[in-house]
């Protein structure tokens, strides 16, 4: 059911609540226009990246590029979900994230795909049934779906309208990472035959919610002043607090904190379940 | 390369799964703090444990060996190795949290879990690594002060937590009679860190609110840490928690007593300040003193 009881409810002559139900159009409008850019610094701890002042590709801090078509994407850019924090590698840990507001595309470069672009160019990809392709292959297949940064937002709506008969359900973030938000109409729709639940029945290695969300990559460098939500551990709350009072001196915008739950403990895993929670609150769906 | 199967839990323990340390780091200052645990199959490969809808549980092995800081990509901080359990979770106190041990032990009660007491006991003493408890001590990367850290159950790190929660509340209360800001503030983010219902989270945003912390920080604390309140229901919390700061510090107060003069103190009188007084019997006692000294 689509956004029942979103907005005000009117009445039922029997004085009952009706839910208001909105076109998926509409509630994919507002999530293509307001969903903030999620980052993850798996890399580092909050206490220590909450000084950094920007996010910056392997490159803008100074390593050279790989030769490689996948290297040069990878080395040249920062990544960030146009959805819930789903970076997951059982290699990467961290316990916190940043949100970035929409405002940060304007007139930076950069591209999206409508999945996790590592997980198809890397050497060893995830996504089925593309992973048998050839690294060339597999790279054209990206450059095939590739969006340039200033019109991802416009292919993001469609592709809500065309994939979910709710578009809110993009957001599920509370359960298992291999279902939360699954497609009902996957494109291609052979997506979810291979990945996620179905997948891991089938294969011993396939993508998890990675290959329907949305990846927006940034060209050198994403700046902390376009921060709009800072999602930490419980116990970080008053670190972030200072940290977001200091961007909003600097930006003049708003930057708000979220918490995990007082009785969940901080992981990377635990940051993706609320994520979810965070982007509906953000959006405000 | 990454793999998939499926995981064998008994009794809790999550097959030839172990934790091997937690994600992020922990200063002293930031305790209690719950951390999430870095799983590790018998060969010390990187796993991350997920659940199906159903609720059984999935290893994602890595071919990562963890061995220490620099082995995985990011902050993390290795302990000795525990078994896994489904739900285990590392529980941080650091020195603060030693120092009010005693009155941790205080809240002891009969029906409390064995996982619970041999913490308490195993943090009482000099020993680094728990025996028959999955817990050591860590020199904080810091370098402030200790931190004893337990690997346990949910149920137990609240248990613990609430008692420090207790601990917290009091001193919050009694913090609040000096009005000090800085001394408010800090107790009442110790409060934070240890709340364990939304009382708690009612406190300290009312401690916050009566120091002049800003009002969207402190309405942003209360929203994430109420948050399944209705904004009617944290409205009232707060205030009645505003009450219980301004009654603290009213028994505090010195006691307004209007001086009798010379002769014309009586028993009576005495009674009804001390009456109005947190600590009437020393008044009583003072007064008492005062009296025969007029009296005299």
């Amino acid at each position: 059911m689509a956004n029942a009881g979103q907005g005000k409810s009117p009445r039922t002559t029997s004085g009952a609540p009706r839910a208001v139900l909105r076109p998926a159009s509409a509630v994919a409008h507002e999530v293509a226009e307001k969903l903030p850019f999620v980052h993850h610094p798996a890399s580092a701890r909050f206490p220590e990246w909450r000084t950094w002042g920007s996010l910056k590709s392997k490159v803008a801090r100074g390593a050279p590029a790989g030769p490689s078509a996948p290297e040069q994407l990878r080395d040249h850019h920062v990544f960030t979900y146009a959805g819930p924090s789903c970076y997951s590698k059982s290699s990467a840990v961290g316990d916190a994230a940043a949100y970035f507001d929409p405002s940060l595309e304007v007139g930076a470069a950069g591209s999206a795909t409508p999945f996790d672009s590592g997980a198809l160019v890397e050497p060893n990809p995830c996504i089925h049934p593309w992973v048998t392709l050839t690294e060339g292959e597999r790279w054209a297949r990206f450059l095939g779906v590739e969006v340039a940064l200033d019109r991802w937002r416009e292919s993001f709506k469609d592709w809500l309208v065309r994939c979910y008969d709710d578009p809110v359900r993009y957001l599920e973030s509370e359960g298992d990472p291999y279902s939360d938000g699954e497609p009902d109409r996957p494109e291609p729709r052979e997506l979810t035959e291979h990945n996620g639940v179905a997948g891991r029945a089938k294969y011993p290695r396939c993508a998890d919610r990675r290959a329907w969300t949305w990846e927006v990559r940034f060209r050198d460098e994403i700046g902390f002043q376009h921060v709009c939500v800072l999602h930490v551990p419980h116990e970080h709350l008053s670190a972030a607090q200072d940290l977001a009072d200091q961007i909003e001196a600097a930006s003049r915008r708003t930057v708000e904190v979220r918490t995990l739950p007082r009785s969940v403990p901080g992981s990377a895993r635990e940051i993706y379940r609320d994520s979810g929670r965070v982007l509906r609150e953000v959006v405000g769906v | 390369m990454m793999s998939h199967r499926s995981i064998e839990v008994r009794d809790g323990v999550l097959g030839d799964l172990w934790v091997a340390g937690f994600h992020g780091e922990i200063e002293p200052a930031l305790t209690p703090a719950r951390r999430g645990p870095v799983w590790v199959d018998a060969e010390s490969h990187a796993v991350v444990v997920t659940e199906g809808q159903g609720g059984e549980l999935f290893a994602e092995i890595s071919e990562t060996v963890v061995r220490g800081r620099e082995s995985l990509e990011g902050a993390w901080t290795p302990t000795h190795r525990y078994p896994a359990t489904s739900d285990g979770l590392f529980l941080i106190l650091g020195p603060d949290e030693r120092w009010r041990l005693k009155e941790v032990f205080a809240l002891s009660h009969p029906g409390e879990s064995s996982g619970v007491s041999q913490f308490l006991r195993w943090m009482a003493s000099d020993t680094v690594q728990g025996k028959g408890v999955s817990a050591e001590r860590q020199r904080s990367t810091a370098g402030d002060g200790d931190l004893s850290i337990w690997y346990c159950s949910p149920g137990d790190a609240d248990e613990v937590t609430r008692r420090y929660g207790e601990v917290y509340t009091r001193e919050l209360l009694k913090i609040a009679r000096e009005a000090d800001a800085t001394n408010i503030e800090r107790a009442a983010f110790r409060l934070w860190r240890a709340s364990t219902t939304v009382e708690d989270i009612y406190l300290v945003a009312a401690a916050l609110q009566k120091i002049g912390y800003r009002k969207r920080r402190w309405e942003e604390l209360l929203r994430e840490g109420a948050r399944e309140a209705t904004s009617e229901e944290r409205a009232e919390g707060v205030e009645k928690a505003a009450r219980s700061l301004e009654a603290a510090r009213e028994r505090a107060a010195p006691p307004v007593v209007s001086y009798p003069r010379r002769g014309e103190l009586r028993r009576p009188h005495l009674v009804k300040c001390a009456a109005r007084s947190a600590s009437g019997h020393h008044l009583l006692a003072a007064a008492a003193r005062a009296e025969a000294r007029i009296v005299a």
